[in-house]
């Protein structure tokens, strides 16, 4: 046992004034009377006999010393039974913990902080996906009061290994240096070969209370492959970790508004997914899942994922211009076009520069010339002849010839939806030859002039209107299918995946044990021991107290 | 007598002599306002005529009245009054406390013993039958005493030899004191009264059975004027309490705990028609008497 203030100890001198006090106490003259019956009313105590008054007399002398060094042992601050150990208290916040066995951790950390010895340095870590240090090492109590007070579950899953490496590297070198880790024992990440780091390692291991576990593994959506339109689809995949068959209620809604809810029956420990339709551009999508077989649920935090789909109009454009003065026009209306359709910032680039700049989330609008290979992103072509393009050229159509009276126009699709193409001249254009899977929508007499195609990054839209040659940049019908095509392409691009539980962590997989087990902490008060004896002496000064008024000692 | 002797003779030739000239009274039973044998309307083996009835079969042929026969031819048997004693269960408080005593006055059983004496002296003067009957935890001896000077020499003798010990437990003599009478009877009661489970418990039990009661309190006189015992531990002599007396204001506080206590005694006597007299260990026997008389306890025996 050591003392955070062992100065205070001497305070033990007060029991021999109390002893003292005692001993020397005013004595009563005793006298016979025939009975007491009558002298109760005028009596300040009593007793049954002259042996139960010695008794409760010494009774009350040994609670008297017993209360005044209980409140000196917690002044003095009684610290635990180690000396400058520098521990490092790695605690697994992951979502499997949350299974009953987070609370438990949690006091379990407290009562390790409570028995601490007066020189221990203490560091306190939250294993989650990253390692967060939440105190320490230091021996101040208040601060590491507050590491534990936020020590909180995160949905996610645990890189121990981190953990144990952040740790280590805290504590490594330090007089009596351990690390303690608290866990379930569930699956984690990192390198789980922890006698390697030099420090010694003990666990203390809390199993969940259950492992009947459902939850939300995977929730994206993207666009729908059998639709044309811009309709996409919402994915979802539920997996339990129970070891009989489960039924389930999967809902997926949009901002508040259930989309679908349907029963989903598990197989044990196995999972099954879920396709929905989604016919509304959404803001906000929210999944969940909740058992329909009365089977508990040990983990809420993987009951619920949500997910906004990305942007339908990027906000960066790539404007791949060679920067002539024939294409000064062209670039300027498709400029204002773009900006106009929500584009916040557009760079002009030439054909050669262009792919190194391209970002994952940009658009890239081709103008005469294209790059020779193809940016990983989606690409709006305007009137482009040369560098790597989607489609084949077929030929370049003229207008004298009279191959550029438009013939027809998919007007249900998402592209050229709303776009009004009567009217317009167009001395140039280029009709290409939709590769396959891509879907022609504007068709002159000199072949297919507007054609889109490819999923996701991938993605395409070419209009063979030649913006320099043909009145289509001043007519409302570009801005409209510029916008369009953008949106398109936007759509396309983004496949929104949520950030879901591991499905290590819903499955509540066991891991390998690779640390010493620790035993128990066999204190289980839920208080300090200074705080106890506090409590305690103050307790026991009281009853004296309030027996000397009732009369019970004399 | 010498009141304040403790080894006088309970009851001395004088005192006797003069108690022989009083009878007792009670008040609920007529046959005690005749002094000696007391008649009652039961046809027994007396000797004064009530009345005659036809003779039946298995009646006693020497009550036939003849000259009866002679003169009516019928026959007719005489009923003659039973002779009935009064019954006087005297019962003694024999706690411990009452073995307290002062300034070398007797101790309150030697005092309620001499009461006693003298009133089974006058009942068995009378022809009356007594029984004692001594109280308290331990036990509840019976004496049951016939008249004459053997008995009553053994009554003296055995009320002389009463120690006190145990708490008190005046509840548990009523059932001695019927047994100790063998029917209904006047029960004095010679005690303290300072008993914790209610000092009316063994009156109230005792009227409960159809006897009538007389209470004779009997106290020191440090108990009725007790000095300034502020600041004293006080211990019980019956039962070993241990009471703490604070610096100041005990004795006033006990005084009225008295006056409280005896009111209530007071009440409950008034309830059941008992007469209660208040006597001190130091009170000569004459002066007791004159208290029992204008109690209504004894009477005056003017034939």
């Amino acid at each position: 046992m050591t003392f955070a203030a062992p100065l205070l100890l001497a305070g033990l001198a007060l029991l021999v004034p109390v002893l003292v006090a005692f001993l020397v106490r005013r004595r009563h003259v005793m006298r016979t009377v025939p009975s007491v019956l009558l002298w109760r009313i005028a009596s300040v105590s009593r007793a049954r006999s002259r042996r139960i008054r010695t008794l409760t007399r010494l009774l009350a002398l040994a609670l008297c010393l017993v209360g005044v060094a209980a409140l000196v042992l917690a002044a003095a601050r009684p610290a635990g039974l180690t000396h400058g150990e520098t521990v490092a208290i790695v605690v697994d916040v992951s979502a499997s913990m949350e299974a009953g066995s987070f609370e438990e951790a949690r006091s379990v950390v407290a009562r390790m902080l409570a028995i601490r010895g007066a020189g221990d340095q203490i560091a306190l870590i939250a294993a989650g996906p990253r390692p967060v240090r939440l105190a320490g090492p230091t021996s101040d109590g208040a601060a590491l009061d507050e590491g534990l007070d936020r020590l909180r579950l995160v949905p996610g899953g645990a890189d121990l290994g981190a953990a144990i490496d952040l740790a280590s590297s805290l504590v490594a070198g330090a007089r009596g240096a351990r690390i303690v880790l608290v866990s379930d024992g569930g699956l984690a990440a990192g390198d789980p070969s922890w006698e390697r780091r030099g420090v010694p390692i003990g666990e203390r291991r809390i199993l969940p209370s259950s492992r009947d576990n459902v939850g939300i593994v995977g929730f994206a959506t993207r666009p729908s492959r059998d639709s044309a339109g811009d309709d996409r689809e919402a994915l979802v995949s539920v997996a339990t970790s129970s070891a009989r068959p489960r039924r389930v209620v999967v809902a997926v809604s949009a901002n508040g508004k259930d989309l679908a809810r349907r029963r989903v029956d598990l197989p044990a420990r196995g999972r099954s997914e879920l396709r929905v339709r989604l016919r509304v551009a959404a803001r906000r999508l929210t999944a969940t899942v909740t058992p329909a077989d009365g089977v508990a649920d040990a983990i809420s935090l993987d009951d619920e994922a949500s997910l906004t789909p990305g942007r339908s109009v990027p906000g960066r454009a790539i404007l791949v211009t060679k920067g002539t003065e024939a294409e000064g026009p062209s670039a300027f209306f498709a400029e204002q076009a773009l900006r106009a359709a929500g584009v916040r910032e557009v760079v002009r680039v030439a054909p050669d520069r262009a792919v190194q700049i391209v970002r994952s989330d940009d658009v890239v609008v081709v103008l005469s010339e294209a790059p020779d290979r193809r940016a990983d992103t989606p690409t709006l072509y305007l009137g482009t002849t040369a560098g790597a393009l989607p489609v084949q050229i077929a030929k370049v159509l003229d207008g004298s010839a009279g191959e550029t009276r438009l013939r027809s126009i998919e007007t249900r699709d998402a592209v050229t939806r709303g776009v009004e193409l009567e009217g317009v001249t167009i001395e140039r254009a280029v009709a290409v030859d939709p590769p396959s899977g891509a879907r022609a929508l504007v068709d002159l007499d000199g072949g297919t002039v507007v054609s889109s195609g490819g999923a996701g990054r991938g993605s395409w839209v070419y209009i063979g209107i030649d913006p320099a040659r043909s009145d289509l940049v001043l007519r409302v019908a570009f801005p409209v299918l510029v916008a369009s095509a953008l949106q398109s392409l936007g759509g396309a691009s983004s496949v929104a995946v949520a950030p879901t539980v591991p499905a290590s962590e819903t499955s509540m997989r066991e891991g390998q044990v690779t640390a010493v087990p620790l035993p128990e902490v066999s204190w289980k008060v839920p208080v300090a021991p200074a705080a106890l004896l506090g409590i305690l002496g103050i307790l026991l000064l009281a009853a004296e107290g309030l027996a000397w008024r009732k009369g019970l000692v004399s | 007598m010498d009141a304040l002797d403790p080894h006088a003779p309970l009851v001395s030739p004088e005192i006797a002599a003069r108690l022989a000239r009083l009878s007792l009274q009670a008040r609920r039973m007529p046959e005690a306002r005749r002094r000696g044998r007391r008649r009652t309307r039961r046809p027994g083996g007396g000797a004064d005529f009530i009345d005659t009835r036809p003779y039946a079969l298995g009646d006693d042929p020497r009550r036939i009245a003849w000259p009866a026969f002679a003169r009516l031819e019928r026959l007719l048997v005489r009923l003659v009054a039973d002779d009935a004693p009064l019954r006087l269960a005297l019962v003694v408080d024999t706690s411990s406390s009452m073995g307290f005593s002062s300034n070398g006055a007797p101790s309150k059983l030697v005092q309620a013993a001499r009461i006693a004496a003298g009133l089974a002296t006058v009942a068995l003067t009378g022809e009356d039958r007594v029984g004692v009957v001594s109280s308290s935890s331990t036990a509840s001896p019976v004496l049951r005493a016939s008249g004459g000077r053997i008995g009553l020499g053994r009554l003296y003798g055995a009320l002389d030899a009463l120690a006190p010990s145990g708490t008190t437990d005046l509840g548990a003599a009523a059932s001695a004191a019927s047994r100790a009478t063998g029917g209904r009877a006047l029960c004095v009661i010679l005690s303290d009264f300072l008993d914790p489970a209610g000092a009316l418990a063994g009156a109230r039990a005792m009227c409960a059975r159809g006897h009538e009661v007389a209470l004779v309190e009997v106290l020191d006189p440090q108990e009725i004027d007790p000095p300034d015992l502020s600041g004293h531990d006080l211990e019980d002599q019956e039962t070993g309490e241990i009471v703490v007396l604070p610096a100041e204001g005990a004795t006033e506080a006990y005084l009225a705990a008295l006056a409280t206590h005896r009111a209530a005694i007071d009440a409950g006597a008034a309830e059941i028609g008992a007469p209660v007299l208040r006597v001190s260990t130091t009170e000569p026997f004459d002066s007791i008497v004159c208290l029992a008389i204008r109690a209504g306890l004894l009477r005056s025996q003017r034939t």
